[in-house]
């Protein structure tokens, strides 16, 4: 009976050996702490307006990894005069890697791309932005596929396209009207690609642009007249693009909205805040998390740190997860319940003002 | 030299005591077998209610979280959007769950989702209000469904009622599914008990009696100078050893005898009485022969066909273990060939087989003339062994078909060594008895496998089978090792060998034509094609699990197993021989047409009991029909040149057998070619009796009585 028994052990100890082997491996990996050659990795970092979600998702991810970091945090507190000392400082002190977050702070210390001075930014050191709504808009990177530079990063909008899958999950539309202002770049890319995505997609679009005065700012009072020229047009949604100035007016916005039962679509983190002078009463958002958009740009700072990446092989990259923010109490208001698909994925909202009283009890539009 | 009486004797001894033997472990092994069922069925029935009931809370449960959460934020609960789709999707991973629905505080139903061909029962108003009022779940057997109710809170009240409805159905076709699982086991049990039983009788009782036969017809003879060998403590070896041990003490006598003259004549010296001594010596050692006179005792050994059976039955066994499933397996692999229809690459390597077994039974037999059987057989384990391994790690369609390309070169090998050691240890009074033997191992294991494989496949996967099928034919070759002997007896000339002119000669005979075109080619076509190709993929297409496909053409080899005996007879008798190869032929492909009005698996069982049936009828009688037709060849060429010119072409119907059903695949749908398979051979069948009935019909056709 040998030869039987040769195969019975044969078999188990293939078995046991592809059981085995494989998660013991992984385990042995996990435990180790990684650094730079006994050193922690030093990293420099600069803020705008003080330590946000996006810093914490940065730190914790270097702690979940196992990799030992020393974080270098300078804050410009909203004071661009601040930005030439801390390039110097980045030069002088020679970190193994620099963190810009936002537009402007990663603007002035990396430099537009076709403008790079190094006078001026900070070039010999590999750097990763973040919050950068319009990485290619802005002009910081001319591609997404590689930076060409020492830089590499992520970008802070969702695309379009998720965007709308994310309303017609929510409510099948057909008439899209979208509010901006003309002067800012993030919003004129943003129409253009909605317009691209009007006829892939079948739905009418109309696009209204603030009326600017004789600065050349856009008017802060039309926004109550735009709200009631797109709802004549009776549209499905409004929608917001990452536009700061429709942010900044988005209580004013959103409460004409109501007063006319059309649903606000945001597409920036800004238009669905809740600060308690200026409460938002959008619908909905479908937008990148300052925490999820710090751990994507640890992740890219461990391909450059640990495995020894070149920053221009690094492409960059848009969040694999998007959250929805839903605000139940506009559901509410409109009669406008989310189907049970988007409740499960969904983010509610805090409100901070009760959405029904803007809204006509009888007739209304 | 034999004398039948006695053999015969020892013959229906053994009968006797295997029919007892086999009756007593049938009434004991299906008494415990239906016990352990019962109680299996019984805890079985215990474990799987409260398990569904588990099942229907965690379903329900996650569905009442959304909706709870969705009343949490404010969505009115008769407003909720979307509610039929999240229903459905809650329910589609369980295709036991029919329906979801919630009801109302008044008992109305707000939102449903319902699978087709069932409905919400009426008693679900009722249960809600009941729950409602209770404020607590509740779990209703109803007449189709059980019912499982969930309150839906809101606000510490209950204000609405899930209704989670299993099918019953579901819970009694597990219970059947698990019930049909143990009658296979039980029937297979009986099948391999009996094979044990066969081989112990054989070896502990038959062949040691037989034996003792066999020197006592010598002793008869006056020849002394052979003992039994056999060894073993039970009764029958002491008796022969006590009857070695007289045999024993007979040449002594005689040594002691011859001693005592040898010393008489010295002491004597008279040379006319030596003489006279001598001359009775001569005439003892004429009439006697004592194995002092003739060098060391011999002792006798005899083989019995038993003997290989079982090895023969366990090789079967393994290799019919994957038919359940060889085509599904073969699917999963699946890659393109150019030129081919994918539904003919799937049939490729069952095709590719039955080739390899055509071309290399003539080696076999050749081998099997020059080295034995016991050489030949381990010469085909190799292969087999290799292939078994091969086909279970098996990475592309490509290695596979070289796999199974080894595995039927020993499948053809160990066949034909078998079939020569029953050429070998019979003669032609008990040959037909001795293929009887062989032929019903390789039946029995061909039930045993299908339905094993198929439970097997289940269990522990495709791949994994092929690993126990390397086992069982390791298993195999240990038995052939410890069972057959080495230098087994040759007896005959040479057998001739197949020549072109052979084909020429049998082929010229329309008639000869004929039974191989309407009767032998076409029942090869349906039985690779249909049984072993078509039926699997099928079954798996209906939703069938592997197990349930293993039952299925098990039914074949119960059929054929059970029927052939009777209808050989019954077509000897007759003198029908033609008559029942035409319409078992017509009858093999008549269930098939079934499937036209009604796709299911019965239809498919259906298909394959007929096919059984028509094959029982008319396998054995178109053996028969050889020599009747082809009587001036057999006189030219030989019976068993023309019988093996007629295997090798019904061969090639197993060959092409796959690659017809694929092409009717291809063009008319599964259905469409189960169908038509079987329209086509009953057609053949038709034509044959067609055919046949004209010719008797058109004049007196020599050797046309059976």
């Amino acid at each position: 009976m040998n030869p039987l028994r040769l195969v019975t052990g044969f078999a188990v100890f293939a078995m046991t050996l592809a059981a085995v082997l494989i998660p013991q491996d992984l385990s042995a990996q996990e435990r180790r702490v990684i650094d730079n050659d006994g050193k922690p990795f030093r990293i420099y970092m600069v803020t705008w307006r003080g330590e946000t979600d996006t810093d914490r998702g940065f730190a914790d991810y270097f702690a979940e990894r196992n990799i030992s970091v020393e974080l270098i945090r300078r804050d410009a507190n909203r004071d661009s005069s601040k930005f030439p000392e801390f390039v110097s400082e980045i030069n002088a002190l020679k970190p193994d890697l620099v963190y810009t977050w936002g537009t402007g702070v990663s603007l002035a210390i990396l430099g537009k791309e076709v403008e790079v001075d190094p006078e001026k930014h900070v070039t010999g050191i590999p750097a990763v932005f973040a919050n950068v709504s319009q990485p290619i808009g802005s002009g910081l990177v001319t591609s997404a596929r590689t930076s060409g530079r020492n830089i590499t990063g992520s970008f802070f909008l969702v695309p379009e396209e998720a965007q709308l899958k994310a309303m017609a999950q929510y409510r099948p539309f057909n008439k899209l009207a979208v509010l901006y202002n003309r002067k800012e770049s993030n919003s004129r890319l943003a129409v253009d690609a909605l317009k691209d995505l009007s006829k892939r997609m079948a739905f009418e679009i109309m696009a209204l642009a603030a009326p600017l005065d004789d600065q050349g700012e856009a008017i802060k009072e039309s926004v109550s007249g735009m709200v009631e020229q797109a709802a004549a047009w009776k549209p499905d949604f409004i929608y917001i693009p990452p536009d700061s100035f429709m942010s900044r007016h988005r209580h004013h916005l959103s409460r004409a909205a109501l007063q006319y039962g059309v649903p606000v679509f945001g597409a920036a983190e800004g238009s669905l805040d809740q600060e308690e002078d200026k409460p938002s009463h959008v619908l909905m958002g479908l937008i990148s998390r300052y925490y999820n958009i710090g751990r994507l740009t640890g992740h890219q700072a461990e391909r450059i740190l640990v495995n020894r990446q070149r920053p221009e092989d690094i492409p960059i990259e848009y969040l694999s997860r998007f959250s929805l923010v839903l605000n139940m109490n506009v559901a509410d208001a409109l009669g406008l319940y989310p189907p049970m698909d988007i409740l499960k994925i969904a983010e509610i909202a805090e409100p901070a003002e009760d959405a029904k009283q803007f809204v006509p009890v009888a007739g209304g539009s | 030299m034999s004398h039948p009486a006695d053999r015969s004797a020892a013959r229906s001894y053994s009968r006797r005591i295997n029919i007892r033997l086999f009756a007593l472990t049938l009434i004991i092994l299906a008494g415990a077998a239906a016990f352990a069922s019962w109680r299996a069925l019984d805890a079985f029935e215990r474990e799987l209610v409260p398990e569904i009931e588990q099942k229907s809370v965690t379903v329900g449960q996650s569905v009442n979280d959304l909706i709870e959460k969705a009343l949490a934020i404010g969505v009115p609960f008769q407003q909720m959007v979307g509610m039929e789709q999240f229903l459905s999707d809650a329910k589609a991973p369980h295709p036991e769950i029919r329906y979801l629905a919630v009801s109302s505080t008044e008992g109305g139903l707000l939102y449903k989702s319902v699978s087709s061909a069932s409905a919400i029962p009426d008693e679900v108003a009722d249960i809600a209000r009941q729950v409602i009022s209770g404020n607590h779940s509740k779990w209703v057997e109803l007449k189709n469904y059980q019912n499982t109710a969930l309150p839906i809170t809101f606000e510490d009240r209950t204000i609405g009622v899930l209704h989670v409805g299993v099918d019953r159905a579901f819970v009694r076709q597990t219970i059947s599914e698990i019930l049909y699982d143990i009658l296979v086991v039980l029937l297979i049990s009986l099948l391999v008990t009996f094979e044990v039983l066969l081989i112990i009788v054989a070896i502990s009782i038959t062949t040691p009696i037989r034996l003792m036969d066999n020197v006592a017809d010598r002793l008869r003879e006056g020849d002394f100078s052979l003992a039994v060998l056999h060894r073993s403590n039970d009764e029958i070896g002491r008796f022969l050893e006590a009857f070695n041990a007289t045999i024993r003490s007979i040449n002594q006598s005689y040594d002691a005898l011859l001693n005592k003259v040898r010393s008489l004549q010295q002491t004597i010296g008279n040379r006319v009485v030596s003489k006279d001594v001598e001359d009775i010596l001569a005439g003892v050692q004429n009439r006697f022969r004592f194995f002092s006179s003739e060098g060391p005792r011999r002792q006798l050994r005899e083989s019995s066909l038993i003997n290989i059976r079982t090895p023969l039955f366990i090789f079967i066994f393994a290799e019919e273990l994957s038919r359940p499933f060889f085509p599904i397996y073969v699917k999963e692999l699946y890659a393109p060939i150019p030129g081919l229809t994918p539904e003919m690459v799937i049939g490729l390597p069952i095709s590719v087989f039955m080739l390899m077994v055509a071309i290399a039974t003539p080696f076999a037999g050749t081998w099997a003339d020059r080295y034995g059987p016991r050489r030949v057989f381990m010469i085909g384990i190799v292969p087999a062994v290799i292939g078994f391994i091969g086909t279970g790690l098996a990475l592309s369609l490509y290695d596979l078909l070289f796999w199974r390309c080894l595995c039927a070169f020993g499948y053809a090998t160990i066949y034909i060594a078998c079939q020569g050691y029953i050429a070998d240890n019979t003669d032609s009074s008990n040959r037909a008895q001795g293929m009887a033997i062989f032929m019903g191992g390789v039946f029995a294991a061909g039930i045993c496998g299908a339905a094993i494989g198929g439970i097997l496949a289940d269990r522990i996967g495709f791949r994994l089978t092929f690993f126990v099928s390397t086992a069982l034919a390791l298993l195999a070759a240990v038995l052939v090792v410890n069972l057959i002997d080495p230098q087994p007896p040759r007896t005959g000339a040479p057998k001739r060998k197949l020549r072109l002119g052979d084909f020429i000669t049998v082929l010229g005979n329309a008639r000869f034509l004929a039974l191989l075109l309407l009767g032998a080619i076409p029942g090869k076509i349906i039985l690779t094609g249909f049984l072993f190709y078509l039926a699997p993929l099928y079954l798996k297409l209906l939703g069938d699990n592997q197990s349930t496909i293993g039952r299925v053409l098990m039914a074949y080899g119960i059929v054929t197993i059970l029927m052939t005996p009777v209808f050989a007879k019954l077509a000897d008798r007759l003198g029908a021989h033609r008559w029942f190869v035409g319409l078992g032929t017509a009858i093999s492909g008549l269930g098939l047409i079934g499937i036209l009005y009604q796709q299911s698996t019965i239809t498919v069982l259906g298909g394959v009991v007929m096919l059984g049936l028509g094959h029982a009828m008319s396998i054995s009688p178109q053996l028969a029909m050889v020599p009747e037709i082809c009587a001036r060849e057999v006189a030219e060429i030989g019976q068993t040149t023309v019988l093996s010119v007629f295997r090798l072409i019904e061969r090639m119907g197993s060959v092409v057998g796959p690659f017809i059903v694929a092409a009717l695949i291809g063009a008319f749908g599964y259905s469409g070619a189960m169908a038509g398979t079987g329209i086509l051979i009953s057609s053949a069948g038709v034509l044959f009796l067609a055919v046949f009935l004209g010719f008797a019909a058109s004049g007196p056709a020599k050797g046309s009585k059976s």
